[in-house]
């Protein structure tokens, strides 16, 4: 059996105790709401990047439209992209696509079929995806036709 | 003096008053972490969204306007060596981001206030986007060398007025006229003098008054492929074509940052004329002036000697006249 004095610093302990416990759960609340503010704002750069990375591909000069050395706003060479697939070295496009998968399809009209892998680099092991498609206009130097098509890239992270 | 039970309540108070303090500690050194780590965390957030404005600015060409950067409370912002962009406070180096294949030329940035330009490189194809950021305060004076070498001074001085003509920058930049000291001596501009040459592309060293020499070919200062060589005082010379690689020269103070930048526009045109051959397959004339671009350019970038320039800048201007008559001819264009 306790004694008065034993009775008050146990009480002491458990009141100390029950504090640690809920100010514990506080701060482990902020710590998971302050990680979830940080994750959307990575999530947000990222997803900003990836955008940035389509806007760079439809006025890159591996892959984009131009006459006369003026390039053409969302437009794709088929005939660059054959060539870019072709390519035996694609080491210094690397860096630039970093870790993602890039494709692009015909969608219009229904009678043109057309699938191309341009860039093939995804990562096995990866927290996030991010996959964003956006309407193309797709160019045959060959007969000058245009055509629409679906520009696929899925970045890896 | 206390009875028996009461006698336990200082000590309570004291074991209170230790675990509170701990407690305390605890809570006031996890605050503090939370809070460097937090400023990390918008540091490195601050590097990737001065990127993502620059990325985004790249893919504009001619493309000039006044930014306001969001650096805040004396971050200074640089380009090294490797084409990293990174951010200082002091000494201490805040975050740094690769800037992979995109372009930028500029000196050390020490205020939020800049001026961006966007301008195309074609040689004779469009190969990549150059962007040249500088700050509202820097001076950049363009001069003709005292020895103007292989062009009368007047000739000279028409050239780099031209030159000039097409940097928006208007108030940052202007041509000769005072007497100015170097940067690298402590003045306040940067000199960059000009000298034109037949066949001799040496740079004068330290008999020139200037942080950086441009010594270019003089049959080729009405094309757009001009060629020769930036020399940055007391450094091997590095080898350019075009003129958008000569405003690079005058817009970066690093010279190991303007090599690197250099190196890598080359390394993209060569994968450019890989990728046109596989593009002009089917037509045998313009493939072989591809091919011959491609031998030109087959040297190591350092080892590229005044000759192998002229190769390079003959490959250009035959592949650029059979691209001419290829559109003439047939009304389409490859590039």
């Amino acid at each position: 059996m306790f004694i008065k004095g034993q009775l008050r610093i146990s009480e002491s302990m458990i009141v100390l105790f029950v504090v640690f416990i809920l100010f514990l759960f506080a701060f482990g609340f902020y710590i998971k709401e302050l990680k979830s503010g940080i994750s959307d704002k990575l999530n947000e750069e990222r997803d900003f990047s990836n955008l940035l990375l389509i806007n760079s591909l439809m006025t890159s000069p591996e892959l984009g439209c131009s006459k006369d050395t003026v390039v053409e706003i969302g437009c794709l060479d088929m005939k660059k992209i054959d060539a870019f697939i072709k390519l035996s070295d694609k080491e210094f496009y690397k860096e630039v696509f970093g870790e993602s998968v890039i494709s692009v399809s015909g969608i219009y009209p229904d009678s043109f079929s057309y699938d191309r892998e341009i860039y093939d680099n995804a990562m096995d092991d990866y927290d996030l995806k991010i996959v964003r498609e956006i309407p193309v206009s797709l160019y045959n130097p060959d007969n000058n036709g245009y055509f629409i098509g679906l520009l696929k890239v899925e970045v890896y992270a | 003096m206390f009875k028996k039970g009461v006698s336990g309540m200082p000590f309570v108070w004291i074991f209170i008053g230790i675990v509170g303090a701990m407690f305390l500690l605890f809570f006031i050194k996890l605050a503090f972490d939370l809070r460097n780590t937090s400023q990390d965390l918008n540091d490195k957030i601050m590097v990737l969204k001065v990127k993502d404005i620059l990325v985004g600015a790249s893919s504009s060409p001619g493309y000039f306007t006044k930014l306001s950067l969001p650096l805040v409370d004396g971050r200074i912002l640089n380009f090294s060596g490797d084409n990293y962009l990174q951010i200082y406070k002091g000494d201490k180096l805040l975050g740094r981001v690769n800037m992979e294949n995109n372009i930028i030329f500029s000196p050390i940035i020490e205020n939020n206030n800049v001026l961006l330009w966007v301008d195309r490189w074609n040689v004779p194809f469009y190969a990549s986007n150059f962007v040249f950021l500088i700050t509202e305060d820097k001076k950049y004076n363009l001069r003709s060398s005292t020895i103007t070498g292989d062009l009368g001074f007047r000739e000279l001085d028409g050239f780099i007025k031209k030159l000039k003509d097409k940097i928006p920058f208007e108030e940052n930049v202007e041509v000769g006229g005072r007497t100015y000291t170097p940067l690298r001596s402590g003045g306040d501009d940067k000199i960059i003098m000009f000298r034109a040459s037949s066949g001799d592309l040496n740079c004068r060293g330290s008999s020139s008054n200037s942080d950086v020499e441009v010594i270019f070919e003089k049959e080729t200062m009405d094309s757009d492929y001009i060629y020769g060589y930036v020399c940055y005082w007391d450094k091997e010379r590095v080898p350019f074509i075009g003129k958008q690689m000569i405003y690079g020269a005058i817009f970066t103070d690093e010279y190991a940052t303007f090599k690197t930048l250099s190196e890598l526009s080359f390394e993209r045109l060569k994968n450019l004329v890989d990728l046109y051959i596989e593009r002009t397959e089917d037509n045998e004339i313009l493939q072989k002036s591809f091919e011959d671009l491609k031998k030109a350019l087959d040297k190591d970038f350092e080892d590229l000697s005044d000759s192998d320039l002229k190769k390079i800048y003959d490959a250009i201007e035959q592949l650029n006249h059979i691209h001419y008559l290829f559109v003439n001819e047939r009304g389409r264009y490859v590039y």
